[in-house]
């Protein structure tokens, strides 16, 4: 296979940065193989759309092999971190792929691996960061600052955007904290605001949502989407399915598995399946990647009914990591170097600074009277951005205010807790708290009236990078392969703590100024939980996960530079949200993006 | 009646359907909607009328007489669903529902196959009431909660004869579709949508639209 014929560029991993990657290199003829841990892509959409419509517990691993219901990582060949594993045993080695070490709180977010990566159950928000993003530690004294400023990524961000599709209007987005150039235009107008949104902004802008953001002016504004608001790219415009996460029935929203297949298309990228990259060989001389050895596998089932079927090192010129944040940092810790430490460590970073959106959630009912009509259109149209940056961040992480669409879906699996709990005679919604069952009409008119009522906000909270949240190697456990699982160390800084303080009296005030009932509600038996001050939270992972190989201006103290170049082996690259300094408040997928295309151009300089 | 050989043949179905999916479908994907595509019973007009009386939904709309409209027409599969999974049970729960007094309002009837009393504060725990909620439940959310069922009432082990109906599974990819759950909330099944761009921004069609007059 590969090695028999060097690559220009050997790329590990198909999702949102390698796909990218592997296509623009493959446009500029430069000869690239793609080596993909998980299954091919799909034969047929409706395949992964009956396994969703089939899945009782509705995740955003649902549609996406290997059976995310059976949870058996050490006989899986490619496992992965799901949310059954969370919900049914996030600390039971035997249940949940992510290990971790004693004390630790468990890490909410999940990712795929399969041709397409996390990226085919992103929900396609497209937000750029803000400028402060970028000088959080500057400007706050808190976590790290990126090596590059805003301003050096705004060329890349608009690349992003037009090869993404996304749907945003630049009259909105000013008034979010980002700047664009002159004249410049989204690919795509916006996507209309939901009935409920319509609702929302006028009770709310202009309103004070938290005692430190008195000064800030509270804004509604819609969000910029993956989407396609219009006929786009050989694709549709959005029906409003309501089903961006986990998967999109008519691929209105782009997902990477369309890069790899435009990569492909080229006539100069390969792609291999089922085949894991576990560690990178360095030569002891040049201190250059000499190969990625890996281990093929056929058995997608879980438990497998095959392990290896074969073994191998695939070499190229140059070699990118592309395969999600604790992938990457996985396959560094495991590539030992002849005279000590591991590949790309010589800062003792990698793994290190582990970060997420851990999100607080909101819902509640509108006031009897008004409508919010949820379970439909996209899964979130409007969001609060304009509270994000402020002097608040020296003191507590700031967040950004996702409305949502769907429901109580997402805090309550509406609507089928509901609709149960008025034929049981339960409450586990705490919309039957008389605990009443009723048929026919009456249970028409009751639902109805609660479930066209019904709408949740989630508040993704800026985690600040700290180096002793990591992923290290399991000593103990491996996947079906022999290949070590990853041990996480995961804590909620003060920091963030006392931001989930404040998104909490926001998302109060928020649902007074709507005249709403609030019925959001902390169950303290959730491994997801934590205590601040007296008061418990919940937190949600937001499938954000970042910095476990974090770029900056100084080797000793960071794993790559700017171009997310390894400082310690010239022809690596270790690419994704793993190597972002601070993930801000915004979905890092578009930086994301914009990242990987900066980095493209600087590997095509070196080819 | 042919319940036997109906349950026969879906278990046919199922077993066939193993090296069938083995190449359409991921592998471990539940093969129940391979099974749905199998002859069913054809639902007698009093199932539809209990259906109805249940969810608080005109048999026209449960059933509507365009034959042509197989998409919508999941009576039978309910229907086969339910004498499959124990067919004393839904015999009787049918029963149960022809001894009602015509004259009671529906909301009555429906509680009285639902709940213990007219109260409607605990849930009836017989077969009859098994067999109500597995109905209204399948046609809600085209899911059989023969789990969630028993987890809420231990007595209805008893009434799901057939094993394999004793745990939750989505019934079909059509029957998830056409939850009407969905309609209640005037909205459509999350990953199925009928509107078009931009549906989401305006009032969603009424109640009446889905032919239906709670």
């Amino acid at each position: 296979m590969a090695t028999q014929s060097p690559y220009d560029v050997v790329i590990v991993g198909s999702g949102h940065a390698g796909s990218y990657m592997a296509y623009q290199l493959g446009l500029q003829k430069k000869r690239v193989l793609v080596i993909e841990a998980g299954p091919t892509t799909r034969r047929n959409h409706e395949d992964y759309m009956e396994n969703f419509f089939l899945s009782t517990f509705k995740s955003p691993e649902s549609p996406y092999p290997p059976n995310p219901n059976a949870l058996d990582p050490a006989r899986t060949n490619a496992p992965r971190p799901t949310i059954q594993a969370l919900v049914f045993g996030w600390n039971d080695p035997n249940k949940s792929y992510l290990t971790y070490t004693p004390g630790s709180l468990p890490f909410g977010s999940t990712y795929e691996r399969a041709a397409g990566g996390t990226g085919l159950h992103w929900m396609g928000t497209s937000l750029r960061m803000t400028p402060n993003d970028f000088r959080l530690n500057t400007l706050y004294g808190k976590g790290r600052d990126w090596p590059i400023q805003y301003s050096d990524l705004v060329d890349n961000y608009a690349t992003a955007e037009t090869f993404i599709g996304v749907s945003a209007n630049v009259s909105d987005q000013v008034q979010t904290g980002v700047f664009y150039p002159a004249g410049y235009e989204y690919p795509m107008p916006g996507i209309p605001l939901s009935f409920a949104d319509q609702y929302i902004k006028p009770r709310v802008d202009g309103q004070k949502l938290t005692d430190d953001t008195a000064t800030l002016k509270t804004l509604v504004t819609p969000t910029p989407a993956g989407r396609n608001s219009v006929p786009y790219d050989n694709r549709r415009a959005c029906h409003g399915n309501t089903n961006c996460t986990p998967i999109c029935p008519i691929q209105a929203k782009y997902d990477p598995a369309y890069a790899l297949q435009k990569a492909l298309s080229t006539g100069f990228v390969d792609v291999v399946y089922q085949t894991v990259v576990h560690s990178v060989q360095v030569d002891a001389t040049t201190r250059s990647v000499s190969g990625l050895s890996y281990y093929t596998y056929d058995s997608i089932s879980v438990p497998a009914t095959s392990g290896r079927t074969g073994a191998g090192s695939a070499s190229g010129r140059i070699y990118v990591l592309a395969a999600s944040a604790i992938e990457n940092a996985k396959i560094l810790l495991n590539s030992p170097l002849p005279a000590g430490g591991t590949v790309a460590n010589k800062s003792d970073q990698v793994g290190r600074n582990l970060m997420d959106h851990p999100c607080y959630l909101i819902w509640g009912l509108f006031p009897k009277g008004q409508n919010s009509f949820p379970y439909r259109g996209p899964i979130s149209t409007a969001g609060i951005e304009t509270l994000r940056d402020g002097p608040f961040r020296s003191n507590r992480s700031a967040w950004r205010m996702e409305i949502g669409n769907e429901g109580w879906n997402w805090p309550a699996n509406d609507p089928y807790t509901t609709g149960l709990d008025w034929i049981y005679g339960t409450n586990a919604s705490q919309l039957n708290p008389g605990k009443k069952i009723v048929g026919s009409t009456n249970y028409v008119q009751n639902l109805n009236d609660l479930l066209t009522r019904q709408f949740r906000s989630a508040f993704l909270v800026e985690q600040d990078a700290e180096p002793n949240n990591r992923i290290q190697l399991s000593t103990t456990y491996k996947d079906n392969l022999g290949i070590p699982r990853p041990s996480i160390t995961y804590q909620l800084s003060e920091y963030v703590m006392r931001g989930f303080v404040r998104a909490k009296e926001a998302g109060s005030r928020y649902i007074q100024l709507l005249g709403g009932t609030e019925y959001t509600l902390t169950d303290p038996t959730q491994g997801t939980t934590f205590t601040y001050q007296g008061t418990a939270f919940n937190y949600a992972g937001a499938g954000h996960t970042c910095g476990t190989h974090v770029m900056g201006s100084d080797s000793a103290t960071s794993v790559v530079n700017s171009y997310q170049q390894s400082w310690d082996h010239s022809n690596l690259y270790i690419v994704g949200c793993g190597s972002m300094p601070s993930i801000g408040t915004q979905n890092p997928t578009l930086t994301m993006v914009s990242l990987a295309d900066r980095t493209t151009k600087q590997i095509l300089k070196s080819l | 009646m042919h319940v036997g050989e109906s349950g026969h043949r879906r278990r046919s179905v199922i077993k066939s359907a193993g090296a069938l999916g083995a190449v359409l479908l991921a592998p471990k994907l539940p093969l129940w909607s391979l099974a749905e595509a199998a002859p069913s019973v054809p639902a007698p007009s009093l199932f539809v009328q209990a259906s109805s009386t249940l969810l608080g939904i005109p048999t026209a709309s449960l059933k509507p007489s365009q034959g042509e409209q197989d998409n919508l027409l999941m009576a039978d599969v309910f229907y086969t669903l339910a004498v499959t999974a124990g067919s004393a049970g839904i015999n009787g729960m049918l029963t149960a529902y022809q001894n009602l007094n015509p004259e009671t309002p529906d909301n009555i009837k429906a509680l009285a196959l639902l709940a213990v009393d007219s109260s409607g504060s605990a849930p009836r725990t017989d077969a009859v009431g098994t067999f109500a909620r597995l109905t209204m439940l399948a046609w809600l959310f085209g899911t059989w909660y023969g789990g969630t069922e028993i987890a809420n009432n231990s007595k209805a082990a008893q009434a799901i004869t057939n094993k394999d109906y004793q745990q939750d599974f989505i019934i079909s990819g059509r029957a998830y579709k056409n939850g009407w759950i969905w309609r209640i909330a005037q909205a459509h099944p999350m990953g199925f949508s009928q509107f078009s761009f931009g549906s989401w921004a305006s009032k969603p069609p009424t109640l009446q639209n889905y032919g239906v007059t709670a």
